[in-house]
């Protein structure tokens, strides 16, 4: 196996899923996700700290993109859209996946970028130290952060979802 | 009169960030001060509820997070993306016929695989009467701009949203989309120089326009009413997205 496809099978799926999340939009998060492989693949191995990396990367290119573009910052979290990859459902349930996911992107949108950081990299499974450097704080308050944002988005999207 | 003595385990409840670094953690892998948290957790029944109120807003964002789909990516899905990144940025060149060819046929093999397969299969039931009984359809446009009804493709909708994708940021050339009161979408190439390389196929809910850094072609599509935007995406970028009608330059100024 080279080492793209070693890349690849350990790390692509959790990474495009963070991106898909962090940015509300695939193409980004695809774009994301080749910038820091390719990046990867630029360097020589760095072992157990290349998860994080990639992610750095990737999180540092979704909001570089957000940066130098205004159109592009009002295609991020504009919507939930559907892709290719949806399989074809019953009309009931189409609706109320798609209004369950926009509930969804749109808490997520009222994060700090800090916030949905944080979240997403622990729901990848990132440690709280992790977590930490990433968001450039410190692992004893980094939980205090993830514990509030978890209980906020967990009432905004339950608040949400039973008012369909 | 005194003071009353400070309540010792006032101040010694668990705070929920270390409740969460406790749910989140090994126990092998704890330092000494959250092994000591945790034996305090495990003895107070205000903590304990904390820890329960904790663990299930986890849960519900979990289970929040997974309303969003996350297109699935293979290995050589990646791969090409890949390659179309790293042909942005080598130098300008023709793409050689062999690579043009080699495109259709991997798409063929992607479109064995579900979704894709489905909504081919329902294309090819609706079209067992028309001339191509290819899974998808490809059009290499002719360079003669006279023969334009030689270079136009018809087929149905797959939703409300509509995708133009071109592999490459050409060298020059213009896509402009109209409405139409027609049922199909219909999409012509006007080939240019360098374009004659270049080719559409047809997937679900998109148009791939398979061009090159030399391509000069402009494009047409004519969208039905059922479709209610258009998305254009150059070399992996969007470029446009929006309701139709749209007058979409393929090289930006810079």
């Amino acid at each position: 196996m080279n080492r793209l496809s070693e890349l690849f099978e350990h790390h692509h799926e959790a990474l495009y899923r963070y991106l898909v999340r962090l940015s509300g939009d695939a193409d980004v998060a695809a774009d994301a996700a080749q910038e820091a492989f390719v990046r990867l693949l630029e360097r020589p191995s760095m072992g157990t700290v290349e998860r994080a990396w990639l992610f750095r990367v990737g999180t540092n290119y979704v909001f570089e993109l957000r940066r130098t573009s205004a159109r592009r910052t009002r295609l991020l979290w504009g919507r939930g859209e559907r892709t290719m990859a949806d399989a074809p459902r019953d009309p009931h349930a189409h609706v109320e996946a798609d209004e369950r996911k926009r509930v969804v992107i749109a808490a997520l949108s009222r994060l700090s970028d800090k916030e949905r950081i944080a979240i997403l990299m622990r729901e990848e499974g990132f440690s709280h130290r992790e977590i930490a450097e990433a968001v450039g704080t410190t692992t004893g308050s980094v939980g205090t952060l993830l514990a509030r944002t978890l209980e906020r988005l967990a009432r905004e999207t339950t608040v949400d979802r039973e008012a369909l | 009169m005194t003071t009353p003595a400070p309540d010792p385990l006032a101040n010694a409840h668990v705070s929920v960030g270390v409740i969460l670094a406790l749910t989140d953690s090994k126990a092998g892998e704890r330092s000494a001060e959250l092994d000591a948290a945790q034996d305090h957790v495990d003895h107070c029944d205000v903590c304990w509820a904390r820890r329960v109120d904790v663990e299930s807003h986890s849960d519900r964002v979990r289970d929040a997070l997974s309303a969003i789909p996350i297109p699935s990516v293979s290995e050589n899905t990646f791969r090409r993306h890949l390659a179309a990144g790293a042909r942005r940025t080598t130098p300008l060149r023709r793409r050689p016929a062999w690579q043009a060819a080699a495109a259709v046929v991997i798409l063929s093999a992607a479109a064995a695989a579900s979704p894709a397969r489905h909504w081919i299969q329902s294309r090819i039931e609706q079209s067992r009467s028309e001339t191509s009984h290819s899974p998808i359809r490809v059009l290499t446009p002719s360079p003669q701009t006279t023969n334009q009804s030689a270079t136009s493709i018809s087929f149905a909708p797959a939703g409300a949203v509509f995708i133009v994708r071109f592999d490459s940021v050409p060298s020059a050339g213009v896509l402009y989309a109209e409405g139409t009161t027609q049922s199909e979408i219909t999409a012509r190439v006007v080939a240019g120089g360098g374009a004659e390389s270049d080719a559409l196929v047809v997937l679900p809910g998109e148009l791939r326009v398979r061009n090159t850094a030399l391509s000069t072609a402009n494009y047409s599509v004519w969208l039905p009413p059922v479709v209610k935007r258009l998305r254009v995406i150059i070399a992996g970028r969007k470029s446009f997205d929006g309701p139709p009608p749209a007058v979409v330059h393929l090289r930006p100024s810079r």
